[in-house]
């Protein structure tokens, strides 16, 4: 249960900084980009996402 | 749920706040330069690094000593620019006999703005108004027109230097 909220406040606030990030990206193509793979973290965020539904069954 | 629980949710919920606005703090102050100029010192050990990539293609250059040899033509280099600058001074030296060894920009209309290199140790300066940005990077083309008709490996030494100032 505890686990379970742990993951989901990360997954909510990795998803907002994602979020974040491609705005910024769309603003100053390569700004992002250069830094980090957001393709990579998007994906991340899937397996995250996974990991938190199969936590909380 | 317990209270000692709750105190464990919310550490971890202002963990996560605190590691992401972090990591969004340093991501924008990345694209900021305060400073006038901005030099890029360049490393061909690595084709691809954060701010530039090149030379490519990578089958046309080898890298040996500490220097790079020029097996084909023409070189490309993207260099990333951060914000807006004036000029644009490329600096380094070479080893090599030819006559004819040009230094290019990609311009806005998809031309190259092209500079003579004239000795082995070089300095070119590029006016950046008319220059192409694709996603906020410069392309760099050098090109040895004579290379392949004689038996000479233009060698570029590893001290190039790029710097922009506004």
């Amino acid at each position: 249960m505890i686990f379970s909220l742990i993951i989901r406040d990360f997954f909510r606030t990795a998803l907002t900084a994602w979020l974040l990030l491609v705005i910024f990206e769309i603003l100053k193509p390569g700004a992002v980009h250069r830094l980090i793979n957001l393709e990579y973290y998007f994906y991340s965020l899937i397996f995250i996402f996974i990991f938190y539904r199969l936590l909380k069954k | 749920m317990e209270i000692s629980q709750k105190k464990i949710v919310y550490f971890f919920r202002y963990l996560w706040l605190a590691v992401f606005t972090v990591l969004l703090i340093w991501i924008l102050s990345q694209s900021l330069v305060l400073g006038r100029n901005l030099t890029y010192q360049l490393d061909f050990r690595h084709d691809l690094s954060r701010d530039i990539f090149g030379w490519y293609p990578q089958s046309r250059v080898e890298f040996i000593n500490g220097q790079i040899l020029v097996l084909g033509e023409p070189l490309y280099l993207d260099v990333y620019l951060p914000t807006k600058f004036k000029t644009m001074i490329v600096n380094g030296s070479f080893e090599m006999e030819m006559t004819e060894v040009r230094l290019g920009l990609r311009q806005k209309d998809g031309s190259w703005d092209f500079r003579e290199i004239e000795s082995s140790d070089f300095e070119i300066s590029f006016d950046l108004t008319n220059a192409q940005l694709k996603r906020n990077s410069l392309q760099v083309i050098l090109s040895l027109p004579a290379l392949g008709s004689d038996d000479l490996s233009p060698v570029l030494k590893n001290n190039w230097q790029i710097t922009f100032s506004r």
